[in-house]
Parts: C-alpha cells; sequence; structure tokens
C-alpha cells in the first residue's frame, strides 16, 4: 500500500472536505472503481444526474474529478484515495475506461514535453535570447528601484537606532505596515516581509526589545551584503538577492541549479497563515544522498496550493535546489516512482548536540537562514503536565523545546521510549513534523 | 539586559558604543574593525552579528531524568484493518456498534495501536470508558498519567483487573477513605467472598454515610442475599430516604419466611376471602401507619381512592403464591374469580406482585386478561396498557417472539399488544427465526414501497436504530441483494423509508465487518 489513509485525508483542504471524503470511502457510493500501477479511478454518484468521473494519478497524487467542487482535491479524490488505502480489493485492477486513459495520455504529454525542453540546452538557449532583450530592461529598472528602496531602508534603520526603541514600543502596527509597503513597491519583497514581521514583536515579552533588535541588525546586514554583492562568492550571491526580493522562479531550475534524484522521504509539512494568503513549508530528506530539501508553496485564501505533497510517504523524484551557499529552497522537478510509506531509518538522525553542531555549520555558510531541518535519532517526547511545556530529549539528558501545542500522538506511539524524530527548528523551538516509532512513520499534522 | 540592548533602546546617539559593545565579544572585536561607521550602523551590524551567532551557539537545556516509559503491553495490538475498523466507527458515532466492536476485542485478547489511542481516548463517552479503557492497553493507562483528561483509563483498568483478582492488600484503608466508586468496588469484592464482613462494615459505617450511599450499600447485599441479612434490612426499613427502603423491600421479598413477608400476608389475608367462585374484596379500613416502612403509602397515587390504593399496594406486596395456596386455585382460576367492583385493583396489585416476586406462571395468564381489556377499554383507561408494559418484559421470550410473529403474519388489530410495546421487550438479538420472518416480510414491503400510502406500520421501519435486533449469524442474509421499488418525489413517506434503509444497510454492513474481521469467543 502506497500511503495510509491518515496521509491521504493530509491532503484534505479543509476538516469538511476531510469527513466528507471519509463518508465517500465506501465502495456503495461508487458505480464503478478501478486502477492500475499508474492510477486510480471511480464513477462517484453525487447530486447531479450523471455520476462525477474521479481520476487519481498515483505518481503524482494529482486528483481530476468532473464535479464542480472548487476544492483541491475534492471529497470525492480523497474517499477514493481512502478506498485504495483502506481496502485496495474494492478497486478491481483493469483497463482503465477511456475518460481515464485519455487523460493519463494527456498527462505523458505534458511531462515528455517538459522532459524535451530540459533536455535540449539549444532549446533552452533560443528561447533565452529573445527573452534576453526584454529582460535585460527590466532587470535594470528593478535594480534601479531597489538600490533606491535599500538606501530608503537604511536611512529608516538609522533614525530607529539613534531615536532609540523604546519610541517603537508605543507605535500601531500601520507605522511597520508603511514602511513595509514602500520597501514591496522598491521590490524588495524579501525585506519587506522581516519588516513586517517585526510589527507584532514590541511588547509581546519582556525579551522583545532584544529580539527586535536581533532583526534589525540582521536586516541591516543583508542592506550591507547587498551593497557590496559583487565582493561575495557566487552562491551566496544568489542568496543575498533572493533574500532582498528577488524571487526564486521555477524555470531558472531548468538552465541552474543543481538536480538530484534520488528516493525523497515527505517527512512533513506545516502552513503558515499570512495576510494575504498561506505559506506551505513542506520538508525531504534524500534516502541515499542525505540532503534536505525545503519546498515552500503560497496559495491564496481558499485556494489549493500547486502542487499536492504528501507528508509520510518516499517517492523516487528528481529535486531541483535554487543556487544558494547552502542549498535548501527546493522544486519536484519530475517524480519518477511509485509512492511509499516511509518505513526509515531517516538517514541523518542525530542526537541533539550533533544537530545543533550542524545548524552552526550552515549559518556559517548563510547567515540569514531561519529555518533548519532536524532529524533527531533516540529522542523521546515528554510533556510537563505542571507547566504545559513539550520537550524532546535525546539519550544524553539535552532537550529542546517544541512549539506550544498538543502532540498526544508522538506522546502515544513514543510511549516514554526513544523514537526519531523529524521537525522543524527556528532557533528557538522545535516544531514536530513526523515521527518513527517501531518502523511505522506518523506525519504530526497541525490538525492533531 | 545587556548593555547593546540598553543602548539600542536608549538610542545610539545617546549612549556609549564603547560601553555597548566591549571588545571582548565577538560583535565588540568586529565593530572595532569598523570605525568609520556611523554609530548606527555600528550598532546594528553588531547586532546582527550578536543575533546570528546567538543563533548558532544556542545551549540545549538539560533534563536530568527522563520519563518513566509505559510497561510492555500483555495483550496483543489488534490487525491494522481492525484499527481501521474501530477508526471508522468512531467517525460514525454508532454506540451500539461501537459497543460489539470493543466487547468482542476484549473477548479476544485485543487492544488498540498506540497511534490511535488520542482519537479512541478522546472521543470515548463516560459509559464507554470502562470498555475503551480495557483496549487501550498499558499505553492507555500510561497516557492517562501524563495527560489529566484520560486518568480515568488507569481507574477503570484497575476495576477490571480487581475482578479478576483477590481484594487488594489496602482493601481495608479504600473502604475508609476512597471515592464512593471505588469504596462500593472494595464492597462488592467483600460482599462475594466474605457475606458477613461486607455485612458487618456497612452496618459500622451506615450512620455516617450519605442517602444515596446508604442506597448504593443495601443494594450490594443482593448478592449472596440470606437470611443472615434480615436484621440489617428490616433496620433499613425505618431509614428516612424512601429510596433506601425501596430497596430494602425488595430484598427483603427475596429471603423466604422474612418476617416482612409474613406481614404482608397477615395484611392481605382480610381483604380477599372467597365466595362461589368469586372472590369477595373487602376495602381496608384505616391506614395503620406501620405500613409506611414496608411500602405502602397513606397518599393516593392520582385518580385512585384512598382505601382502593392501599388494597392494591398491599396486594402487591404480597406472593402471588399465597393465594394459590390459600384458595387451591391456579392463577388463571384465580384471575377468572376477580370479578367484583375491585377486580381492577387487585389485578393490578397481582401484577405488581407476579414481577416483583418473579412468579413466572402469573405473567402470561395475567398478560392474556390485560390484552383482553385492552380490546375493550373506555378512553382514558390506561392501566391495561401500563400493566402490559410492566409484564412483556417477564414473559418467556418465545412467547413474546410469538406475538411478534402474529403482528408481521396478520398486522396489528386493537386486540393486540402493539408492535411497538412488544419490540422493547423482546430479547436482543432476535431469534433466527422471527428475524428470517420479518426479513421475508421486509422484502415484500420493499418491492412494493411504490404503492405506500401514509406512514409505513411500525414493524416495517427499519433504520440504523434496528441493528442490533439481528443474530449475527442472519447479517449475510441481510445484505442479500434488495429490490427496492422506486418512490415517487411526492411520496414522502417512501422517500424517507427508503433512505432509513440505506442507513439500515449500511450499519448492518459494518456490523458485518466487525464479526468478520474481530475474532469472536
Amino acid at each position: 500500500m502506497p500511503f495510509t489513509g491518515e496521509q491521504a485525508l493530509a491532503l484534505a483542504p479543509d476538516t469538511a472536505s476531510a469527513s466528507a471524503g471519509r463518508k465517500l470511502a465506501n465502495a456503495r457510493h461508487w458505480k464503478s472503481l478501478g486502477r492500475n500501477a499508474e492510477a486510480l479511478w471511480g464513477e462517484c454518484q453525487g447530486s447531479g444526474k450523471d455520476p462525477y468521473q474521479v481520476r487519481v494519478d498515483l505518481a503524482s497524487l494529482s486528483v481530476k474529478c468532473s464535479c464542480p467542487s472548487h476544492k483541491f482535491p475534492c471529497k470525492h479524490g480523497l474517499g477514493l484515495m481512502l478506498i485504495f488505502a483502506g481496502n485496495p480489493r474494492d478497486l478491481a485492477e483493469g483497463e482503465p475506461p477511456p475518460w481515464v486513459a485519455d487523460w493519463l495520455a494527456k498527462r505523458h504529454t505534458r511531462e515528455e514535453k517538459q522532459a524535451a525542453t530540459t533536455l535540449s540546452p539549444e532549446a533552452v538557449a533560443a528561447k533565452e535570447q529573445t527573452r534576453e532583450k526584454g529582460k535585460a530592461k527590466r532587470a535594470e529598472k528593478r535594480e534601479k528601484l531597489v538600490a533606491q528602496g535599500i538606501a530608503n531602508l537604511n536611512l529608516w534603520l538609522d533614525d530607529l537606532i539613534r531615536n532609540g526603541l523604546a519610541a517603537v514600543e508605543t507605535q500601531p502596527g500601520s507605522f511597520w505596515e508603511s514602511q513595509a509597503a514602500r520597501m514591496t513597491d522598491s521590490q524588495i519583497a524579501g525585506i519587506a516581509g522581516r519588516v513586517r514581521s517585526m510589527a507584532t514583536l514590541p511588547g509581546s515579552d519582556a525579551d522583545w526589545p532584544d529580539r527586535l533588535l536581533g532583526d534589525l541588525g540582521r536586516v541591516t546586514l543583508l542592506s550591507r551584503a547587498y551593497t557590496r554583492l559583487e565582493t561575495l562568492e557566487l552562491p551566496l550571491r544568489e542568496d543575498v538577492r533572493h533574500l532582498v526580493g528577488w524571487p526564486l522562479r521555477t524555470e531558472d531550475l531548468e538552465t541552474q541549479g543543481e538536480r538530484v534524484i534520488d528516493d525523497w522521504a515527505y517527512l512533513g509539512q506545516w502552513v503558515e497563515m499570512q495576510d494575504r494568503g498561506q505559506v506551505q513549508y513542506t520538508w525531504l530528506r534524500g534516502q541515499s544522498c542525505g540532503r534536505t530539501a525545503l519546498i515552500v508553496q503560497f496559495a491564496l485564501f481558499n485556494k489549493p496550493f500547486a502542487d499536492l505533497l504528501m507528508p509520510g510517504v518516499c517517492q523516487r523524484a528528481e529535486v531541483g535546489f535554487w543556487p544558494s551557499a547552502h542549498p535548501q529552497r527546493a522544486y519536484v522537478l519530475a517524480r519518477q516512482g511509485d509512492v511509499r510509506s516511509i518505513t526509515g531509518p531517516i538517514p541523518g538522525a542525530c542526537a541533539i548536540e550533533p544537530f545543533l553542531a550542524s545548524v552552526a555549520e550552515s549559518l556559517a555558510q548563510q547567515p540569514w537562514q531561519e529555518r533548519f531541518l532536524a532529524v533527531l535519532a533516540q529522542v523521546t517526547p515528554q510533556y510537563d503536565a505542571a507547566t504545559g511545556a513539550w520537550h524532546a530529549r535525546d539519550a544524553q539528558g539535552a532537550a529542546l523545546p517544541l512549539t506550544p501545542g498538543d502532540y498526544w500522538l508522538l506522546l502515544a506511539v513514543s510511549g516514554g521510549h526513544p523514537v526519531d524524530l523529524a521537525g522543524e527548528w527556528d532557533g528557538e523551538q522545535l516544531r514536530p513534523l513526523g515521527t518513527l516509532a517501531e518502523g511505522i512513520y506518523y506525519p504530526l499534522g497541525e490538525a492533531e | 539586559m545587556e548593555s547593546i540592548v540598553n543602548a539600542a533602546l536608549a538610542g545610539a546617539g545617546r549612549a556609549s558604543l564603547a560601553d555597548a559593545l566591549p571588545p571582548a565579544t565577538p560583535e565588540g572585536a568586529l565593530i572595532g574593525s569598523l570605525a568609520d561607521e556611523s554609530a548606527e550602523q555600528r550598532l546594528l551590524l553588531a547586532a546582527g552579528v550578536r543575533a546570528i551567532y546567538r543563533l548558532a551557539g544556542y545551549v540545549p537545556e538539560h533534563i536530568e531524568t527522563p520519563v518513566h516509559p509505559a510497561p510492555a503491553e500483555t495483550k496483543t495490538i489488534c490487525p491494522p484493518q481492525v484499527a481501521d475498523l474501530i477508526q471508522h466507527i468512531l467517525g460514525e458515532r454508532v454506540d451500539d456498534l461501537l459497543r460489539e466492536a470493543l466487547e468482542r476485542m476484549v473477548a479476544a485478547g485485543m487492544i488498540l495501536p498506540p497511534g490511535m489511542l488520542p482519537l479512541a481516548l478522546g472521543s470515548a463517552t463516560v459509559a464507554q470508558r470502562p470498555l475503551m479503557a480495557q483496549v487501550a492497553g498499558e499505553r492507555g493507562a500510561w497516557l492517562g498519567g501524563c495527560n489529566s483528561a484520560w486518568s480515568w483509563v488507569r481507574e477503570s483498568q484497575a476495576h477490571y483487573q480487581d475482578d479478576q483478582d483477590a481484594l487488594p492488600a489496602d482493601a481495608e484503608t479504600i473502604w475508609q477513605e476512597g471515592t464512593p466508586a471505588d469504596r462500593l468496588h472494595i464492597l462488592a469484592r467483600w460482599r462475594a467472598t466474605d457475606p458477613a464482613t461486607a455485612r458487618d462494615e456497612i452496618a459500622a459505617v451506615w450512620r455516617q454515610e450519605k442517602a444515596d450511599f446508604r442506597v448504593e450499600m443495601t443494594e450490594a447485599l443482593a448478592v449472596n442475599l440470606s437470611a443472615a441479612d434480615e436484621p440489617l434490612l428490616e433496620a433499613a426499613l425505618d431509614d428516612r430516604s424512601g429510596n433506601v427502603r425501596a430497596v430494602a423491600q425488595r430484598l427483603l421479598t427475596r429471603i423466604p419466611g422474612s418476617a416482612y413477608v409474613e406481614r404482608a400476608k397477615t395484611r392481605a389475608d382480610a381483604l380477599l376471602t372467597m365466595g362461589k367462585k368469586k372472590l369477595v374484596t373487602t376495602l381496608p379500613d384505616v391506614y395503620e401507619q406501620a405500613w409506611e416502612r414496608d411500602g405502602i403509602s397513606a397518599k393516593a397515587r392520582h385518580g385512585t381512592g384512598e382505601r382502593s390504593w392501599w388494597l392494591l399496594r398491599i396486594i402487591a406486596l404480597t406472593p402471588p403464591a399465597h393465594w394459590v395456596e390459600r384458595f387451591g386455585l391456579s392463577p388463571t382460576d384465580l384471575i377468572a374469580a376477580a370479578t367484583d367492583e375491585h377486580a381492577t385493583d387487585v389485578l393490578q396489585g397481582w401484577s405488581h406482585a407476579a414481577v416483583r416476586y418473579d412468579a413466572r406462571e402469573w405473567t402470561q395468564p395475567l398478560v392474556d386478561m390485560w390484552t383482553k381489556r385492552l380490546a375493550g377499554r373506555r378512553n382514558g383507561d390506561a392501566s391495561p396498557l401500563e400493566m402490559c408494559e410492566l409484564l412483556l418484559p417477564h414473559l418467556p421470550h418465545s412467547s413474546l417472539e410469538a406475538m411478534a410473529r402474529n403482528i408481521l403474519q396478520h398486522g396489528e388489530s386493537k386486540q393486540d399488544i402493539s408492535w411497538e410495546m412488544l419490540a422493547t421487550a423482546l430479547h436482543r438479538p432476535w431469534s433466527v427465526q422471527l428475524t428470517r420472518a420479518w426479513l421475508a416480510g421486509l422484502r415484500t414491503f420493499a418491492g412494493e414501497l411504490s404503492a405506500l400510502k401514509g406512514y409505513p406500520p411500525d414493524w416495517w421501519e427499519c433504520s440504523e436504530e434496528h441493528v442490533m435486533r439481528l443474530p449475527l449469524a442472519c447479517l449475510d442474509e441481510v445484505l442479500a441483494p434488495w429490490d427496492v421499488a422506486e418512490a415517487k418525489s411526492g411520496n414522502w413517506q417512501a422517500v424517507n423509508w427508503r433512505q432509513q434503509h440505506q442507513a439500515f444497510l449500511k450499519a448492518v454492513r459494518l456490523r458485518q465487518r466487525i464479526r468478520d474481521e474481530i475474532p469472536g469467543t
């Protein structure tokens, strides 16, 4: 079985879809059900006259359904996956009907097209040339804007620190927001985001001046690095440009960046709400290469994320890394194999001290990093009922605090025994993403 | 707060950077090399460096002692398909099915996998807790020690354990200081193994306990009840609490030859005499205060005269066998002989007495008599219905099923006990025979659904509530393909029936999975 019911449910866009999908996870709602090595399909009787045609591509877990729902995947897609996860025998193995075969064929041509572009450097070069002119012009204009933005940023920073941070405690949110908006206009969205997140700091706890000063200091370092860009080594230059505001484009991965084919384990993901939408962070680790990939997707509210990334599974895929002094941000270029459950062990799992040493090392390469994948070996989750605090403690007694939350599933599967734990470390707290206990990998979702 | 932060709070214009950034720190050393920069930039850059150094130099906390781990399981973790099934049932929220599934798991010595415990424990209702605790295993008990919302797991398991084992060593302490539930548990164990000690303990604490607890303690005497308990029960008849007295009265009727039963007989003898094949009833003249403690209240039930009420209660507390013995007539003949103006009160008294004294040979004749009265009853006379409801559960199951089959075959007539009443009294599961008769009729009904006018008769109703009446052996027959007639959209009763029927079949399928996937005993 390539995925479990829980993993399929983790794909649901909301809890209503999940429970609706669960209801449909019964063969009697389906007029027909089938599968082959590539895909699942079924016809589900809805409220309309004709049953909905539902298909799932097993390689990418893409869902296509003829229902009018704007949710993605819809309840029919989830139901079909749940039946497959729970009772695969309900899906008759066989040749796909035309409405499935056509869809699969279309997907194949599209993938081949993509592959063709990837494989032929001449075609890429030709395309590049035609784009070149317009691009150069736009780039020049942008460079100017950014330079102006950075100059304004420096003035603002100097003003802030000259007058003293004590003065900002009483400033309204608009104080930060208007600065951020100006920076966005100057095309330095990366810095704008950092400034926007500073708004919540003043007065938030006793340490706020320390935190705010640290954030301001790092922005200053960034601004300084950008003005001296040509003195930096090439990969770090890319980091700084991106951190300032140059977007990471998927198409750039065709011409630059590193590609790694491996069995990638999707260790976990979480979603952060932002003012205009939601950001999804998914952490992957290569089973053979041991490398870490972070896939970040943005979606407007109520819109699905472009790619379905299912936590808790493992799949052979080609992953492209954007150039960086510490390459981590990545994109799944091509999925190549079956989707399987993670059974462990997770490569690179280590105790807390060595993990923290690796954090220091990667900061030495790229000092503005804010999130790190921790794969901790043999740690025991602990809950202190008196304080409500959660910790992961390793065999040596070193412990990291977990992000405040309820981790009863983690506690239940560990039972006070050591487990392997994957999480996102932000320098202060560890956000659990998944755990491997007795050979079973449990993604630890937000909705626990 | 460190001086660099103080400097930033105060403002770079006012603070001394040399003090804020001692050269011994990495950031201080760095600032020394940036002498050309403005004070603001030097402070900001130093702050940035400091923040990154701190991130890189994070020192983890140290926790000296690890948590005490959960002990190894002694039972088997259920296979994944059973776990899936339980998860499914939890999502559907069908209590009867969950109970059956969990009971089968307990009988099979199975427990839930740890990954399901938060969901299962979190959704268990108070009524489901004892069973849920049995399938939670050692891990569940351990989790309950971490999360106070689940502390009931350990308590429930401990009680269950006790039922198998001897009394705990600290039984005496628990009995003196424990929670009411724990104390009653100890009491039940004592009563089962050493009835006399239990009785003495009850007597010793009697005066200091609250009424509710006195009720429970009296109830505990039901196990291993003997004549030795009579003095304590007789004393309980003088208790302030009516509930305590009611329990004591009930238990005293179960002690052969008890003074209580003798008093009842003497009281009753004055009221009934036999004339020429007819019973002659004499109403009691005055209320005696001593009757109160035996369960005869002075105040009549609404709608009954005082003296009739006393008659009814006196008969109700007298063993029915006494009349058979005294008049040498069978229950049927005695019932036939009750014809005078007070006959209804006598018959009601006998009905209550038949239930109280578990006099099986009286039940059927009484039901037959009340059923006859059902047909001829005048408006507002609720007693035939009430008495049928009282007596039905005490009829042999075969009689109940015969009545049910009669309705399935011929429909309900005014002379019959209603289907609704029967269905409540019928034991679950039904016999295979009754189930098949019902199914056959139901299939015919489904085939003719389009002809349905108005509501379907009660006995052709089927929804998920009815799934537990099926014996496990009949589930496959129920799930054989159905030929349900189309229902016109205007005929909402038929449309509704189809929906209910679907829900019924869905619940049956779930029950079939429970039967097939969790091994039975």
